[in-house]
């Protein structure tokens, strides 16, 4: 049973998150802002993460940026959540190693391919 | 016939003619004394009346007859005290032998004239005096003594030495000093040439005695200089400092200034000319040195693209490039000795003045940016006034360098304009970017939870399916807050009175009527809210009032931690109602606290990763309350948190309308 972390500030959103993978067997947890998904992603080592960019205190650049250069997490694949749709910011998520980048609003069609496609990787 | 034979007759005859013959002989001899009465009265008037002592010496050297003149001359009280005494008794022991000598060759040759002997008075002291002597001799021819004419010369023995001193004088003046001292003829020829001038010009006096003034002079200057100095001949005029270029006798240049004056006889004709040279080559290649230091500074000047002036430490002009004159309407030759009182308005002159004198006194350079009218056309100019120095270190005066930034000017304007345009360009995308997001972030759940209904492969039970719709609902709720904000904004934007609806209100009432979104916002902090009891009147839009309070509190919570207090407090002071919003949150730095009421400011925080509304609620909430005649600020301290605070004049009809406040 894969485990999925989402850190998202958004309460409605890691609902959503959490309602559709919990019903399609995946372990969901969830974080509302960078420094905790951080740890919890230190905790629990997740099988995948999906990441919001625009958050309080840490960003999820920040968070991204961290988790590449943990050597205990930086294999674990990233997929960035954003409502941001500025130039180039998906170009610049895969640099740093994001694995996927979901543009919100999005469909829970696309959402689950996406999950499905990153960790079959 | 002898006598015997002579009758009686005839010798009475004869006798009658010899007693006739005495009588004649005796009135003969009468009339011969008086003429020579007369004579000798006539000699002793004349002896008396000459101014020479004139004295008579019988061959034994004694004195027998003198004059009044001699006595004088010599001292004694009358003549009878002179007469009978040795002539010696006159002449200075040291001359005995050359006057005896002297009155030897007399008694031979007949006179002696004018032989210097000492002499002396009465008394023995001594005088210089001239004496010429001449042989006495009686009827037979046989000398009997001497006739001395004596002359004192004491007034001419001292002229003399006067004379001769004054001539010592002027050749130790001519032969010693710097100068060269000439004399010439009215043909410009040299008569006298001091010896100096072997030392300025290399010629000996001797050579130059032959040569005209301007055989010397430059053959360049030649025909010009000659004509100057003949023109001043012809007027007979002195002449000073009349500068002229010489050949020395090697071959190199010398600049001699010459003065002098005309020589003329007693009927005003010219004789010559007598003057004195001055050896001034060396200043004068000190001046061609110092023009030709000026020419390169001029040079360097006018090579400048800037306009450049000196002034003294009094603010005078001293000299300009001609980039500068042309501005002032001069040339720059013209620039020296006038002032900025020659050229600008009084006030800015008195600036231009002030603003030496301060550098002056402080040694220190300045830039100054003003504005200068040339041409009746406002241009700015960069001045940079620097103190000049001598080499003392003393200030001389002042440099200035001005040059027209007017063009720089207009472009660096150009350039801020262009740099607030892609301000407001980069805010416009900041904004459509936070816009974007904030209208995404509700989109995404909306879509979210419906798409999730909408899933064939889940079977969601009812009060799941109640809660995705509760979400949806909750989010179109959002989405609608947003728009309005933006409508609020463009409607600010076009004139903001328009969409109050103005009222009297008391605080507390306006509160109120938001006490159910404060609570839902701040469900999570503490709340306390402080109102006087005595009511607070406003006139204002109630609803816009509320939503600028609900703001405040919704940014409070943003940027303070869970469970901290939020306050409100409303009081008055003077005629203005201030209503605050404290938060114990992270604060603002102060670099960021006048950007804080920015209309898009929030948009920023996109790069910084700050979670936040569309950038505009602050900038809507200045909107508000400005167009109620308030104002709004903030005090902030980083890590103690924020204070926001809104003032609002009182109402002047509270009691009236309170009634009907309702809405």
């Amino acid at each position: 049973m894969p485990k999925v972390l989402v850190i998202d500030d958004e309460q409605n959103l890691q609902k959503l998150v959490r309602v559709n993978l919990s019903a399609r067997g995946y372990q969901v947890i969830a974080a509302s802002d960078g420094k905790r998904g951080l740890k919890l992603a230190q905790l629990e080592h997740p099988d995948l993460i999906l990441l919001d960019l625009l958050m309080p205190s840490i960003s999820g650049w920040d968070v991204l940026t961290a988790l590449k250069a943990d050597p205990k997490l930086q294999k674990v694949p990233v997929v960035i959540l954003t409502a941001a749709v500025r130039e180039g910011e998906e170009g610049k998520a895969r640099d740093i190693g994001a694995s996927g980048y979901l543009v919100k609003p999005f469909g829970i069609d696309e959402l689950l391919h996406h999950v499905e496609q990153v960790l079959r990787k | 016939m002898k006598d015997i034979d002579k009758t009686k007759e005839q010798l009475i005859n004869e006798l009658v003619e010899i007693r006739h013959r005495i009588a004649e002989l005796k009135a003969e001899r009468k009339r011969a004394e008086e003429v020579l009465r007369q004579s000798e009265e006539e000699l002793r008037k004349m002896l008396e009346s000459v101014t020479d002592g004139i004295s008579v010496i019988d061959l034994n050297g004694i004195i027998t007859e003198a004059n009044e003149k001699t006595v004088e001359m010599h001292g004694f009280g009358s003549k009878d005290e002179l007469l009978g005494k040795s002539a010696l008794r006159l002449v200075a022991p040291r001359d005995y032998k050359r006057i005896t000598t002297n009155m030897r060759k007399a008694l031979k040759q007949g006179t002696i004239r004018g032989i210097e002997y000492t002499l002396l008075k009465e008394d023995g002291s001594e005088f210089p005096g001239e004496l010429s002597t001449s042989v006495l001799k009686d009827a037979s021819g046989n000398p009997v003594g001497h006739i001395t004419v004596a002359r004192d010369i004491t007034e001419r023995k001292q002229a003399d030495k006067e004379l001769r001193e004054s001539e010592r004088r002027f050749r130790d003046i001519a032969e010693n000093a710097s100068e060269w001292i000439w004399e010439t003829n009215a043909d410009g020829k040299y008569t006298y040439v001091s010896p100096v001038v072997e030392k300025i010009l290399g010629y000996e006096p001797g050579e130059l005695l032959d040569k005209h003034f301007y055989d010397l002079f430059h053959p360049d200057d030649l025909e010009e200089a000659k004509k100057a100095a003949f023109k001043i001949f012809a007027k007979k005029q002195p002449f000073h400092e009349f500068v002229n270029r010489n050949i020395h006798k090697n071959g190199e240049i010398v600049w001699l200034s010459t003065s002098g004056v005309p020589m003329l006889d007693e009927e005003g004709n010219l004789l010559g000319y007598r003057g004195a040279d001055i050896d001034i080559t060396e200043r004068k290649q000190a001046e061609e040195a110092l023009w030709e230091s000026n020419k390169l500074k001029q040079l360097l000047m006018e090579s400048f693209p800037n306009k450049i002036f000196f002034k003294d430490t009094s603010s005078v002009y001293t000299f300009c490039n001609s980039y500068y004159a042309s501005d002032l309407g001069i040339s720059p030759e013209e620039i020296r000795g006038k002032t900025d009182y020659d050229f600008y308005p009084r006030d800015l002159a008195d600036k231009y003045r002030a603003d030496d004198q301060r550098i002056i006194a402080s040694g220190q350079f300045e830039q100054i940016e003003e504005p200068y009218k040339i041409d009746g056309e406002e241009r700015t100019v960069l001045t940079v006034k620097t103190p000049v120095r001598d080499a003392d270190d003393n200030v001389i005066g002042i440099l200035g360098i001005f040059t027209d930034i007017t063009e720089r000017k207009l472009a660096e304007e150009k350039a801020r304009e262009l740099e607030v345009l892609k301000e407001v360009d980069r805010m416009r995308s900041g904004l459509l970017a936070n816009v974007s997001h904030e209208l995404r972030t509700p989109l995404a759940s909306i879509k979210g939870f419906a798409s999730t209904l909408l899933q064939p492969d889940v079977e969601w039970s009812e009060e799941e399916q109640r809660e995705f719709l509760q979400a949806i609902n909750q989010e179109s709720d959002r989405l609608t807050r947003i728009i309005n904000d933006l409508l609020d904004m463009s409607r600010i934007d076009a004139g903001a009175l328009k969409f109050l609806e103005m009222s009297n209100y008391q605080i507390s009432e306006i509160l109120d009527s938001i006490n159910g979104r404060l609570a839902g916002l701040t469900e999570h902090y503490q709340l306390q809210v402080i109102v006087p009891e005595s009511p607070l009147w406003v006139f204002a839009d109630e609803m816009r009032i509320g939503q600028v309070l609900a703001n405040l509190v919704d940014n409070a919570t943003k940027f303070s931690k869970k469970g901290s207090p939020i306050t409100i407090e409303a009081g008055l002071s003077g005629d203005q109602v201030i209503i605050s919003v404290t938060d114990k949150g992270e604060g603002i730095p102060s670099k960021l606290l006048d950007r804080v009421f920015d209309r898009f400011y929030q948009a920023e925080s996109i790069v910084t990763g700050r979670k936040s509304g569309t950038g505009l609620g602050l900038s809507i909430c200045r909107g508000i309350i400005e167009a109620h005649g308030g104002k709004i600020w903030v005090e902030s301290q980083v890590g103690k948190g924020s204070k926001f605070s809104f003032s609002l004049p009182v109402s002047k009809k509270e009691g009236e309308v309170a009634q009907g406040s309702s809405h």
